[in-house]
């Protein structure tokens, strides 16, 4: 099986499946009009898809509990499109052999599947005491832009400096991949950062390149499961934890919260608590609809999905209703980064919280 | 299921030609994102209190071997996050057979340099265990 067997194939599935209700059915006609009137029709255009990043399962892949081929069967179980970290599964990386790349085609047949996002990621100190020149980086992101063309993969994480992605922008464009700066935290919609961000997309007014946003940036809520994890552990006290996190909820100063509970005879956990909490920036994401154009993939990171299908420390209803209003077009990618508040990682099924995510999203794209 | 950076399988003495020349631990890299053999800034190995300095051991990727001052050469060297590192430890004669506490530190490059600076051991990423050796 080659590149252009599949893609002739693809075709032919996507032209049978118009009216299917897959993740990808990409070719919908509907009318809607919504409580103000306004309608809409979408025409031949994409709905929002799901997608999930195999960084989500990644404690199954690193103990041999998943193989690559079983994360793709496990993403097209679901109904979801595939993100890459190419320097996991590609067992040669950086020098990927063409043999691999037929073995990647021969899984995409084989499932069925859709690979959507390649991860890329820059190492500024590859080695000690050297830090990578831009001639270095760019040379680096052309190198898996083509690799992310061979593999059929058309949109790209990128994090690296602007100017680096900026200068790669035009063969990003030859090699039709789309690149999206991560909108990672800690971020501030406020910061001189995004500001910056902003610029240099709307400046390059690319097609292929956006920016990329990963759901941790609107945390409205503090995780239950990061402050169980310190409880149970013992490390931070319970009844500390959630004053803490009314207080900030209520927004109370910082300095006057560590006063009160200086007061309380906490642990030194609980102290750090109060960092972490007064940590979260709960950006609106209503604020990027009029830069929604520019965003062709998100990252719904999330960590903890309730038995019922929620997400209890962001506004997922919120964010994919700010995402819809914009006219969002792409792949809504799950995340899934819980596994680090495991006390007992023999808890933990990665797949069953990816599966509980897609319900939500599901629900929530409609 | 293997948990701790310090993995206990492959924990064994080294013999070539007939003689002990040393000892093998194998570590899982913690780092998810760093996983090039020339990320590997600084290694502290200590086995039962005793220091055995990065300059005697050899770290084996696949099938080749790497010596502590070629790493910064091996950007291409990746990891493969499901298996670990070896550490080939040069030590005549090996260890006894019994339980031995080893003590591992280490610091990745990647988005930091540690170069030129003087590393305390809080700084580094750091995995303690007790780990039996049979041969």
């Amino acid at each position: 099986m080659n590149r252009k067997h599949f893609i002739n194939n693809m075709a032919g599935i996507a032209s049978a499946s118009l009216f299917t209700t897959s993740a990808f059915s990409n070719s919908v006609l509907t009318e809607s009009e919504d409580e103000f009137g306004h309608s809409s029709i979408l025409q031949s255009a994409p709905k929002i898809t799901r997608g999930v990043s195999f960084y989500s399962y990644r404690f199954a892949f690193q103990a041999r509990q998943m193989t690559l081929e079983e994360m793709i069967e496990e993403a097209t179980d679901i109904g979801a499109g595939i993100e890459i970290l190419p320097e996991w599964v590609i067992r040669d990386f950086p020098n990927v052999p063409e043999s691999w790349v037929d073995y990647w085609w021969s899984l995409m047949e084989k499932y069925n599947a859709t690979p959507v996002t390649y991860d890329f990621t820059s190492i500024n100190y590859l080695r000690p005491g050297h830090l990578r020149t831009d001639e270095e980086l760019v040379a680096e992101l052309k190198a898996e832009i083509k690799l992310a063309n061979r593999l059929g993969i058309k949109h790209m994480r990128a994090t690296n400096v602007l100017n680096v992605l900026e200068e790669c922008v035009p063969y990003a464009e030859e090699n039709d991949v789309w690149m999206g700066i991560e909108l990672h935290t800690p971020y501030d919609f406020e910061s001189d950062r995004h500001k910056e961000v902003l610029e240099s997309v709307m400046k390059m007014d690319s097609e292929h390149y956006g920016m990329l946003p990963d759901f941790k940036i609107f945390q409205s809520r503090p995780m239950p499961i990061q402050r169980n994890q310190q409880v149970q552990k013992g490390t931070v006290t319970n009844d500390i934890a959630l004053y803490i996190e009314q207080a900030w909820s209520e927004k109370m100063e910082q300095k006057e919260v560590e006063e009160k509970v200086k007061s309380m005879k906490p642990k030194p956990g609980d102290l750090q608590y109060i960092t972490q909490i007064y940590g979260i920036i709960p950006n609106n994401p209503r604020l990027l609809i009029p830069y929604m154009s520019k965003i062709k993939h998100a990252h719904a990171k999330f960590y903890d999905m309730t038995p019922d299908f929620q997400e209890l420390s962001q506004p997922s209803e919120d964010i994919i209703n700010a995402f819809k209003e914009g006219g969002f077009k792409g792949c809504l990618s799950s995340e899934f980064e819980g596994q680090g508040f495991y006390n007992d990682v023999l808890q933990l099924d990665e797949c069953e919280q990816v599966r509980r995510h897609h319900v939500m999203l599901k629900r929530l794209i409609g | 299921m293997e948990t701790n950076m310090i993995v206990t399988r492959g924990f064994k003495n080294i013999i070539q030609n007939g003689k002990t020349t040393g000892f093998q631990i194998k570590m899982m890299v913690p780092s998810t994102k760093f996983i090039f053999l020339s990320t590997i800034g600084i290694i502290r190995l200590k086995v039962d209190g005793e220091d055995f300095p990065a300059e005697i051991i050899q770290f084996k990727v696949g099938r080749k071997l790497y010596s502590y001052d070629k790493l910064e050469e091996a950007t291409e060297v990746n990891l493969d996050i499901t298996n670990p590192l070896s550490l080939i430890v040069n030590n005549n004669g090996g260890l006894t057979v019994g339980a031995h506490d080893i003590e591992l530190k280490i610091i990745l490059g990647g988005n930091r340099d540690y170069s030129n600076q003087v590393i305390t051991d809080d700084q580094m990423t750091s995995a303690t265990k007790r780990i039996t050796l049979v041969q």
